[in-house]
């Protein structure tokens, strides 16, 4: 009887460490994504004039297909905000479900002047 | 008992205390987090501070006495601050920069993300902060990114500006 209770006391630890361990995986994954898709659009010199730096014109020539490759083909969205003139930039691909990861910055974006802004980049997975 | 059960039973608790161990090692090893929250506190003070610093405004000023001053559209918060210690360490007379704070102050709150609260300051390098906005107690727990500069008229001490982040308690 001991060696069933110790057995299957140590099997389900087994088993619960496992899942944790792959949960912790999966969600830092995507924190890496999400971190990485952050990168991308902050330091892309398309439409940015140094690290997030953006200007106004040329973010409104960006594609979200020009951010697809940070996501590992995830679905995503990337936020820019300008908190002064209170205009949004927003690019997505896919269907938001699942679990997700946010990464987010302040940054700056060069219009009539050079506004706080706000940039957020998110990450599902399943 | 005879000396076979005993033998067994001792057995027994012997393997039931290596799998209880071995259970608990597991458990822990899968909890353990590689991330180091404090990377992202330092990124984010470094980030903001630089995009606060940055940021343009228009009608901008102050008051000396009875007398409204304005500073020229397209002051950078940073020349705003370093120009707001000056005055506030060496004008004489009241200086009066309140709706100006207030500005700042607000975007500094806007410019963070959900979870985190923040302030910036100045002061002249080795002396106390005279200048914080929003005027609110910092964590004890925060993060910080501060620069000197050079003094405005080029002597006397330089000032420093900086900014504080910290996680904000769930309300």
């Amino acid at each position: 009887m001991v060696a069933v209770l110790g057995f299957s006391m140590f099997f389900g630890s087994l088993t619960e460490a496992y899942l944790r361990r792959e949960a912790a995986n999966r969600a830092r994954v995507l924190e890496e994504m999400a971190s990485s898709l952050l990168a991308a659009v902050i330091d892309d010199p398309r439409w940015t004039v140094e690290r997030a730096v953006f200007v106004a014109w040329k973010l409104a020539n960006a594609t979200s297909s020009n951010f697809s490759f940070a996501a590992n083909g995830h679905p995503f969205q990337v936020v820019v905000l300008d908190l002064a003139e209170r205009r949004t930039w927003m690019f997505e691909v896919g269907e938001p479900v699942g679990d997700h990861r946010v990464a987010s910055a302040p940054a700056n974006v060069i219009a009539r002047s050079v506004d706080p802004a706000r940039v957020t980049a998110t990450v599902w997975g399943r | 008992m005879s000396h076979d059960g005993f033998e067994s039973f001792v057995d027994a608790i012997f393997l039931l205390i290596v799998l209880f161990a071995a259970s608990g090692v597991m458990l822990t090893r899968g909890l353990v987090s590689e991330h180091d929250p404090r990377s992202d506190g330092v990124a984010l003070a470094g980030n903001l501070r630089l995009a606060l610093f940055r940021t343009t405004l228009d009608g901008l000023g102050y008051r000396q006495g009875a007398t409204d001053i304005e500073v020229r559209n397209g002051t950078t918060v940073e020349t705003f601050l370093r120009l707001e210690v000056h005055l506030l360490r060496n004008a004489s007379g009241d200086v009066d920069f309140g709706p100006a704070n207030v500005r700042i102050g607000r975007i500094v709150a806007r410019l963070l993300p959900s979870g985190w609260s923040g302030s910036v300051f100045g002061g002249l390098v080795g002396e106390p902060v005279v200048v914080q906005l929003p005027a609110i107690t910092p964590s004890p727990d925060r993060f910080e990114s501060r620069w000197a500069y050079a003094p405005v008229h080029g002597v006397g001490p330089g000032t420093e500006l900086g900014v504080l982040v910290w996680l904000s308690p769930r309300r």
